[in-house]
C-alpha cells in the first residue's frame, strides 16, 4: 500500500477546491485515501466488492458534505492527513450500517475471492471454516459497538495497528484509543462466548 | 518479587496494580501496549488468578482467530468510478456538491450487457428459513436489506427503489427548457410506463414467488440441469452465495444433531456451521433471483430479487432451497427463466433427503 505524499496544505487546498465542485481536486483526494480506506473496509466487511461499494459511497457522501467540513483539532489528528478522521468516520458508519442491516453473507463471500477473480481451490481447505468463524465473530462484535469503537477494533485486532497509529488516523488521543480497543475486546469476548457454546461452560 | 530494582514506588505501584483483575488491561497487555510496570503487575496477577488466566487465553484465541483476516486482497481503485458517478450526476443537472441529498440516489446504473458483470460479482443473500419474519420484512419493505444486498449483487449500488427514484428524477428534472406541457406529457408517459412495468414485474414476481407449495411452479417443466448442494439432516440454510456465475457455497447451521449427517468436522453439538459447495450448469445464468422455500411441504417463505434479468436476457437463474424441515436436510434447487416460460429443476431431481 503506497500512501501518496501530500502535506496538510495540499490536502486542505484540494478539499477547498473540491468543496466548490472541482472534480479533479476531489479525484486527487480520492486517490490519496482509497488505499487506506479500501484496506480498512475490506478488513471490516470481509468482502472486496462490499468494501469497494462502501468506499465509493463514502467518497460520494464526502463530496456532498465537503462544504460543511471543518479541519479537525490539529493536536490530535495526523497533521498531514486532516481529512482522515472524517473519512474514516463516514466509511465506518456506512460499513456498520451494512453489517447491521445485512447478514452473514458478507463473511462468506469474503473468503472466496482473490483480487484476480475467483479462487475455487483455496476455499476448499479447512481454513474456510475458521475464516467464517472469525468473520462471524467480528461481525457480531461490531454490531454492538459505536462507530469509533468499531474503527479501533478493526484497526487494532484485524489490521494490527498500534495505538499511536490508530490515534492519528482517527484523530483520537492515545488514551481514548486504549479505552476503545479495550471495549472492543469486551465485545469480542461477549460475541465469542455467544457463538461458541463450549466457551459458555 | 521485591528484587525488582529495589525501587519502592515501583514496588508499591506494582503491588496495587497486581492486586487488581486484569480484564480491562488484557487488550493492552496482549497488544504490547502496556508500560513496563503494568506488564509486570499483570503477569504477577496472572500467576495468582485462574479467572484472569482464562480471560487471557480467550483473548489470545480471539486474536489468533482474527489475525488471518488482515490478509484480504484489496479491491481495485474506485477513483475512476467515483469521478464517473460525479460527472454523471453533474451532467444530469445537479451542479456541484450542494444539490443532491444523496449522491447514490442520483446516479443511473449502467447495465451495459446482459451477462454477469465483468467482476462476476454476484452473490445471493443470506437465506434464513428459520427466521422467516425477516424474509417477510424483506418482501414488504425491502429498502434497507435490499440495499445491502443489491450493493453486492450487481454492478450498481442502487436498490430498485432508488433506481426508480433516480429515473423519475431524470424524467421530471430533465429537459427543463421544454416547458410545462412537454414535461407533463413526459410525466404522464412515465407514470404509464412505470405502471406497465410494475404490472409486468408483479405478474412475474407472483409467478416466481409461488413455490412448489403453490401453483405455478407445479406446472413448469423439469430440466436436466443441476444445481445442487446437500446439507446435513437437521440443518437450516444460513447462507447461499455465488462466487462465480455458476458456482457458490451453501452454508448451513446444524442444529444440535447428535447424528447430524456429516456436518463440519468440528461439529460437536449445539449450532455448528457446515459448508457445501454447489455448482450450476455453466451458462445457465444471466440474472439472479433467490427464492427460498422452507418448512413442511416446501412452502415459499419469501423471495428476494438479487439481480433482475436484463431485457436481453433469456435465462436468468433462480435459486431456492427445499426440504429444510428438521431431520430431512436441506437442498438447493435452481430453475431458469426463459422469457415467458419457466423451467424448473430441483427437488424433483431427488436430492432431498
Amino acid at each position: 500500500m503506497v500512501e501518496k505524499a501530500m502535506d496538510a496544505h495540499d490536502e486542505l487546498t484540494l478539499a477547498e477546491h473540491a468543496a466548490r465542485g472541482d472534480h479533479a481536486a476531489f479525484g486527487a483526494l480520492v486517490r490519496a485515501y482509497e488505499p487506506l480506506l479500501l484496506a480498512y473496509l475490506v478488513q471490516m466487511l470481509g468482502n472486496p466488492k462490499a468494501a469497494r461499494d462502501t468506499a465509493q459511497e463514502t467518497f460520494l457522501a464526502a463530496f456532498q458534505a465537503l462544504p460543511r467540513w471543518r479541519p479537525p483539532d490539529a493536536a490530535r489528528a495526523d497533521p498531514s492527513r486532516p481529512l482522515s478522521p472524517w473519512l474514516y468516520r463516514i466509511a465506518t458508519n456506512k460499513a456498520l450500517s451494512l453489517l447491521r442491516s445485512g447478514s452473514g453473507r458478507l463473511a462468506i463471500v469474503a473468503t472466496m475471492r482473490t483480487s484476480a477473480g475467483y479462487s475455487s481451490t483455496e476455499v476448499m481447505t479447512s481454513g474456510f471454516e475458521e475464516r467464517y468463524a472469525a468473520r462471524e465473530l467480528l461481525r457480531s462484535a461490531l454490531r454492538h459497538l459505536s462507530e469509533q469503537d468499531a474503527a479501533c477494533l478493526v484497526l487494532h485486532y484485524v489490521a494490527g495497528e498500534r495505538y499511536g497509529e490508530i490515534a492519528s488516523r482517527l484523530g483520537l488521543t492515545g488514551e481514548a484509543v486504549r479505552k476503545r480497543v479495550s471495549r472492543g475486546l469486551r465485545a469480542l469476548r461477549a460475541a465469542y462466548t455467544a457463538l461458541d457454546p463450549e466457551a459458555r461452560r | 518479587m521485591s528484587e525488582h530494582n529495589g525501587h519502592m514506588p515501583f514496588e508499591v505501584g506494582l503491588r496495587n496494580l497486581a492486586s487488581r483483575h486484569v480484564d480491562d488491561r488484557l487488550a493492552a497487555y496482549t497488544g504490547g501496549e502496556c508500560s513496563e510496570l503494568e506488564r509486570v503487575a499483570i503477569e504477577r496477577h496472572l500467576d495468582a488468578c485462574a479467572a484472569c488466566r482464562a480471560a487471557l487465553d480467550e483473548t489470545l484465541r480471539i486474536r489468533a482467530l482474527l489475525a488471518p483476516l488482515a490478509t484480504q486482497s484489496t479491491p481495485m481503485s474506485v477513483a475512476d468510478s467515483v469521478l464517473a458517478r460525479l460527472a454523471t450526476s453533474t451532467g444530469e443537472g445537479s451542479a456541484g456538491p450542494h444539490i443532491a441529498e444523496s449522491a447514490t440516489a442520483e446516479v443511473i446504473p449502467q447495465h451495459t450487457d446482459c451477462p454477469v458483470s465483468p467482476t462476476g460479482d454476484v452473490s445471493l443473500p443470506v437465506a434464513r428459513p428459520e427466521a422467516s419474519s425477516s424474509w417477510r420484512r424483506r418482501e414488504g419493505a425491502p429498502e434497507r436489506d435490499t440495499t445491502a444486498m443489491e450493493r453486492h449483487t450487481s454492478t450498481s449500488t442502487q436498490t430498485p427503489a432508488q433506481r426508480g427514484h433516480a429515473w423519475r428524477n431524470r424524467i421530471t428534472c430533465g429537459a427543463p427548457e421544454s416547458g410545462g406541457r412537454l414535461r407533463s406529457f413526459a410525466t404522464v408517459a412515465a407514470v404509464v410506463l412505470i405502471a406497465l412495468g410494475a404490472g409486468i414485474f408483479g405478474l412475474m414476481s407472483h409467478r416466481t414467488t409461488l413455490g412448489p407449495g403453490g401453483q405455478p411452479l407445479a406446472t413448469v417443466t423439469a430440466l436436466a440441469q443441476n444445481v445442487s448442494a446437500d446439507l446435513p439432516a437437521n440443518s437450516t440454510l444460513a447462507d447461499i452465495s455465488m462466487d462465480s456465475p455458476t458456482d457458490g457455497w451453501a452454508v448451513g447451521t446444524v442444529n444440535n444433531a447428535p447424528n447430524g449427517g456429516g456436518g463440519s468436522k468440528n461439529e460437536r453439538g449445539g449450532q455448528r456451521h457446515c459448508v457445501r459447495p454447489w455448482r450450476a450448469q455453466r451458462g445457465a445464468s444471466h440474472g439472479f433471483r433467490a427464492l427460498v422455500h422452507s418448512g413442511r411441504g416446501c412452502r415459499a417463505a419469501g423471495h428476494q430479487r438479487v439481480r433482475s434479468g436484463h431485457s436481453g436476457c433469456q435465462r436468468p437463474l433462480y435459486l431456492g432451497l427445499s426440504g429444510t424441515r428438521p431431520g430431512h436436510g436441506a437442498h438447493l434447487f435452481g430453475f431458469t427463466w426463459q422469457r415467458h416460460q419457466q423451467s424448473h429443476h430441483g427437488p424433483a431431481s431427488g436430492r432431498d433427503h
